[in-house]
């Protein structure tokens, strides 16, 4: 089964990717991402929310907004996704996940469409 | 009635589940054979205390109050069942079932409240040979402790729901199964009572590395399982493995208040301030350790005890006397041979100097156990800089697989310094 590991970061966290503790930062992600190794088969990193544009259309009208829909401390840094035998697994392996301890992260098996 | 001043009836209610919640389901469950419908008695009771002792004031005797009402929920049910004339319900009838407390079994009761105690017998039916190992120690938390899934699953690494299904799964096949409720004869005792040790130890094992907040549910887990290891100890006074587990658990736990700097850095155990190690958990693990040496009965659990023992020393002789630990985890290997003792001895050799030696005994390990076991990285890790070999790898895997953060910062600073 595949599941994907919504990350969520706090604006620390973003603030760390390119500051004086960027080497750390890399490090727990690479060691982390490392001793997943052949169990994630998909993910990328986000900008941070201020890059996002927002979009909603009520009864036809539209709206564009710049930045997270939300205003929450914490934001979508990334995901993940892994390729599993069970939920219990995928459990494991993020709860070592670096952005766990910062702020959190969100499991989601994927639905196969092309199931039965 | 007693006058509520101190706690609220709330916090009474869940007072009493907390000290009686193991011996009235363990009763119930003598008395009616299932455990899900001495469950399901009692929580009916806890609710009706909930309602019922705001109004009319919290009562004398919470556990003989909490009994009548379960005892009269169980009756109500199985007349329920009764009635149901279900062939297929291997519940024993209600005319089987004495759902009085007998004067004699009252006078069994330790603790003088009515309630004979039955936890020991419970005991042994969660961690009976026919549960899957893996839900034995969930089954004893929430049965023995009346822990919820979610305090389980958060400890254990499994979704709340999760758990919650695989318990219900295991309650009915305990019922279905017939397993017995007892406590097994002489000949059988000392090997279902390893059964029931190691749950107990896998409770305290749950998160003993990564979680030191004393908050977190791993590391609440652990202070249930020193409760238990108690009760083992009181329960079963004849054996001496009960006092090594309990020992064990108390002088692990002893030096938990040190693995953390004020700044909430980790510390490692041969660097920690022995000033900040509880001096009255490491006395109730000596006396558990020279009580069990009385009864000259060796084990397992006995020796990991004195590795732990040999390691409180340092607080009154300044020095780690490696050798002589690394001595008991060679003894440990040979009479309950385990990943954790094969780390334990590495390390040991490590710090006597014998680094290649170590690295050969992590070497012999199975190679699929030890891909995704954090300690067996760190220590590998370890001897690899000592030997001034390139340790990074090591350490990376060492580190992807740490959820602590406060240990994840400490191995990535040991890295960049190797």
């Amino acid at each position: 089964m595949q599941v994907m590991m919504l990350i969520q970061e706090t604006p620390e966290d973003f603030a760390d990717r390119n500051g004086p503790a960027a080497e750390a930062y890399w490090g727990k992600w690479m060691a982390f991402s490392a001793a997943c190794g052949d169990k994630v088969v998909g993910g990328n990193i986000l900008g941070d929310g201020s890059t996002g544009v927002t979009i909603t259309v009520r009864d036809g009208e539209r709206q564009i907004q710049d930045g997270p829909f939300a205003d929450s401390k914490e934001s979508l840094g990334g995901y993940m996704i892994f390729e599993v035998d069970s939920m219990d697994e995928a459990i494991e392996l993020a709860s070592n996940c670096p952005a766990a301890a910062s702020a959190h992260v969100e499991l989601r098996p994927t639905v196969d469409m092309n199931a039965g | 009635m007693r006058p509520v001043d101190q706690a609220s009836p709330a916090e009474e209610v869940e007072l009493a589940a907390r000290e009686s919640y193991g011996r009235l389901l363990a009763w119930l469950t003598s008395r009616c054979g299932s455990i899900s419908m001495a469950e399901d008695a009692l929580a009916d009771a806890l609710a009706e205390a909930v309602r019922r002792w705001p109004e009319v004031g919290v009562p004398d005797n919470t556990e003989a109050w909490l009994l009548t009402v379960a005892r009269r929920r169980l009756i109500d049910e199985q007349r329920r069942q009764g009635r149901r004339a279900d062939a297929e319900t291997k519940l024993r009838t209600a005319e089987q079932i004495r759902l009085t407390v007998s004067a004699s079994e009252a006078a069994e009761s330790p603790l003088g409240s009515g309630v004979p105690d039955r936890r020991l017998e419970l005991l042994f039916t969660c961690a009976h040979p026919d549960v899957d190992p893996a839900m034995r120690t969930p089954l004893m938390l929430q049965t023995v402790l009346g822990l919820t899934a979610e305090q389980i699953g958060s400890a254990m690494l499994v979704a709340p729901k999760t758990i919650g299904q695989r318990l219900v799964r295991v309650k009915r096949r305990i019922a279905r199964d017939g397993l017995p409720f007892e406590i097994p004869p002489d000949d059988q005792l000392p090997e279902r009572l390893t059964y029931v040790l190691d749950a107990v130890y896998a409770a305290y094992g749950v998160g003993y590395d990564d979680a030191n907040d004393a908050a977190s549910a791993a590391a609440g887990l652990a202070g249930e399982a020193i409760w238990l290891a108690a009760l083992l100890v009181q329960l079963l006074p004849e054996h001496a493995e009960p006092k090594g587990l309990y020992a064990l658990l108390c002088l692990s736990e002893a030096r938990r208040p040190a693995r953390r700097d004020a700044a909430g850095r980790f510390v490692p155990l041969e660097e920690q301030d022995t000033a900040m190690w509880n001096q009255d958990l490491i006395e109730s693990g000596e006396i558990a350790l020279w009580r069990a040496a009385q009864q000259g009965q060796s084990g397992r659990f006995q020796i990991e005890g004195s590795i732990q023992s040999m390691h409180a020393h340092r607080a009154r002789t300044g020095v780690t006397d490696w050798v002589r630990i690394g001595e008991a985890y060679r003894l440990l290997l040979r009479v309950s041979p385990s990943l954790g003792a094969a780390i334990g001895c590495a390390a040991a050799l490590g710090r006597t100097g014998r680094t290649t030696e170590a690295l050969t005994v992590l070497d012999g390990l199975d190679v699929d156990r030890v891909e995704r076991h954090q300690p067996y990285w760190a220590v590998r890790a370890w001897l690899l800089a000592s030997a001034g070999q390139d340790a990074s790898g090591a350490y990376d895997r060492a580190i992807g697989l740490t959820a602590d953060d406060a240990v994840r910062t400490w191995l990535l600073d040991q890295r960049t310094t190797a």
